[in-house]
């Protein structure tokens, strides 16, 4: 039944959240996980898991597979990751443009890089490995950023040579384009605008925080907060271009009560639904 | 401009130790990198060591798995079983001297984690070996469950972490002997349980899973522990500890 329901406004899902979000049934929609979470060989986390993906579709969001280190994903990581997506009939997997693994160690952020002609290579050539290992095309979320460097491209021209060598699709999350935007002096609606619409298979829209520190202006992607409205509007400025697209609620910390993040989530199912009807890209789940 | 390479390892470092001169090359946000990162992997660790947290305060475990993690950094992005030398890490630690039991406590958590992760494999009912002649019970290679840990350990530590697992509220007191202490972990209806073992029961489990047959591990244990037999053996079954056999056609479950 999964397989033939129409995904519109999903939730980060969280197994706090596993009553509430195992038996609610609002039209269209859908729970988003972290791989990395599951990739254990037995016991009730895996069970709850399960039960979800029993009665709901279910995106599987990597955080682990490092697609801009220097190196080749890890064929290991990989496998416990495709063992996910088989469980869960994930009808859309995706991954950070950000690199976590280097000599064989991982540290748990998703780290920026320069985006030179070397990394690009490197990064098609990671995105092609780690389709052709899947058996599948992934779709590649922009980073938050919070540090200048020596690029050679922008963020979005990038973006363009990805999808048109590799084929993959792309990941808009909305928060990270407006957070990386005020701490990098860019404008997020131009960004927004350069990004190539076919290529875009999900939306993120998630919370953001000022930083703590006295001597810092920057604003975090802590997906602890509710959506911004600044966010909202960028949204729907996307989505008036675009048009219908699956579009994930995303909380990691700080976590409200379900009904909360649901009303966050109706909010945008029904930008959704005002999407003009010929704009309308009809994604099913599986 | 250097390869992406050199700059990972250059950037690594300016996240793993923080100075002056990383915040000098990459400004102000290089420090949401290096937070970010001491938190994952020190959230990390308290997902795993909770009890370890609560018996010595949230801010000397911070410090300490600090310390561990830039030592032991992840070997693989899912941090599920981060942090297996953590116990014994912490022996090497002098602030922790006045916690004699830490170590043992880090250890149960340990268990416990193992367990919550382990295989599914079906469980030994005592039906299986009624339908055995003796003699296929006493060569019967038994074997624990996967979700099945066993361990012995000083000072009481099993106490200790009984009454303070989170989310079990701390003790206002807690008197402990200081004995050695022997203890179960199973995975039952999906939950995690600690079950006190007695010395006998210990001591057959130890042998069962060195590879003694049924009957050698029996015999043994009767040698040092008359009062033991067929009892002990029912208990450990109604506690789910073995995985179900296949000593015969009449095994099969």
């Amino acid at each position: 039944m999964r397989n033939n329901r129409q995904v519109s406004a999903g939730m980060s899902f969280k197994p706090e959240y596993f009553e509430a979000a195992h038996t609610c049934s609002a039209d269209g929609l859908w729970y988003e996980i972290h791989p990395e979470n599951y990739m254990v060989a037995g016991g009730p986390r895996l069970a709850m898991l399960d039960a979800i993906c029993d009665r709901h579709p279910v995106s599987v969001h990597g955080v682990g597979l490092s697609l801009a280190s220097a190196e080749l994903p890890d064929t290991a990581h990989l496998g416990r990751l495709s063992e996910v997506i088989q469980r869960t009939q994930a009808f859309v997997v995706s991954e950070h443009l950000a690199w976590s693994v280097v000599q064989g160690r991982y540290l748990p952020d998703l780290l920026p890089f320069p985006r030179t002609r070397q990394s690009l290579q490197c990064i098609v050539r990671n995105i092609e490995f780690t389709q052709t290992f899947l058996k599948r095309r992934i779709l590649v979320e922009n980073p938050s950023l919070y540090v200048q460097l020596d690029h050679d491209y922008a963020e979005t021209e990038f973006l363009h040579e990805l999808v048109r060598r590799t084929g993959c699709g792309l990941l808009v999350d909305v928060n990270n384009v407006h957070v990386s935007a005020h701490n990098l002096g860019y404008d997020a609606q131009a960004y927004l605008d350069q990004l190539p619409a076919d290529a875009i298979g999900e939306i993120h829209l998630a919370g953001h925080a000022p930083d703590a520190g006295a001597d810092s202006s920057l604003l975090i992607d802590t997906h602890g907060a509710p959506v911004a409205e600044a966010v909202w509007s960028l949204y729907q400025h996307l989505i008036d271009r675009i048009g219908f697209i699956p579009t994930l609620i995303e909380r990691d910390d700080n976590l409200p009560p379900f009904s909360e993040l649901l009303q966050e989530r109706e909010r945008a199912a029904l930008l959704l639904q005002m999407c003009q009807p010929g704009e309308r890209r009809h994604v099913h789940a599986g | 401009m250097s390869t992406l390479a050199e700059f990972q390892d250059s950037f690594r470092l300016a996240v793993l130790h923080p100075d002056l001169l990383a915040k000098q090359q990459y400004g102000a946000g290089i420090g949401v990198y290096q937070n970010t990162v001491a938190k994952g992997l020190i959230d990390a660790l308290r997902a795993n060591y909770p009890t370890v947290e609560r018996l010595v305060g949230t801010e000397w475990f911070d410090s300490v798995a600090r310390r561990y993690s830039l030592e032991q950094l992840p070997e693989q992005p899912s941090l599920n079983l981060y942090g297996l030398s953590f116990p014994d890490f912490l022996l090497t630690i002098e602030s922790a001297e006045p916690f004699p039991y830490l170590t043992a406590v880090a250890q149960l958590d340990r268990c416990w984690t193992e367990v919550f992760f382990a295989p599914e494999a079906p469980v030994l009912r005592a039906a299986i070996l009624q339908a055995l002649s003796p003699e296929q019970l006493q060569h019967l290679q038994l074997q624990l469950h996967p979700a099945t840990r066993v361990k012995q350990v000083a000072h009481s530590a099993a106490t200790v972490w009984q009454h303070n697992r989170p989310p079990a509220l701390p003790p206002e007191s807690l008197e402990v002997t200081g004995d050695v202490e022997f203890v179960l972990f199973t995975r039952r209806n999906g939950a995690i349980v600690l079950d006190f073992l007695s010395c006998a029961e210990h001591e057959f489990l130890r042998l069962i899973s060195a590879g003694s047959s049924l009957g050698d591990a029996l015999l043994a244990v009767l040698a040092s522990h008359p009062d033991t037999g067929a009892v002990m053996l029912a208990r450990l079954i109604s506690l789910g500890v073995f995985q179900s056999c296949t000593a015969g056609p009449a095994a099969e479950s």
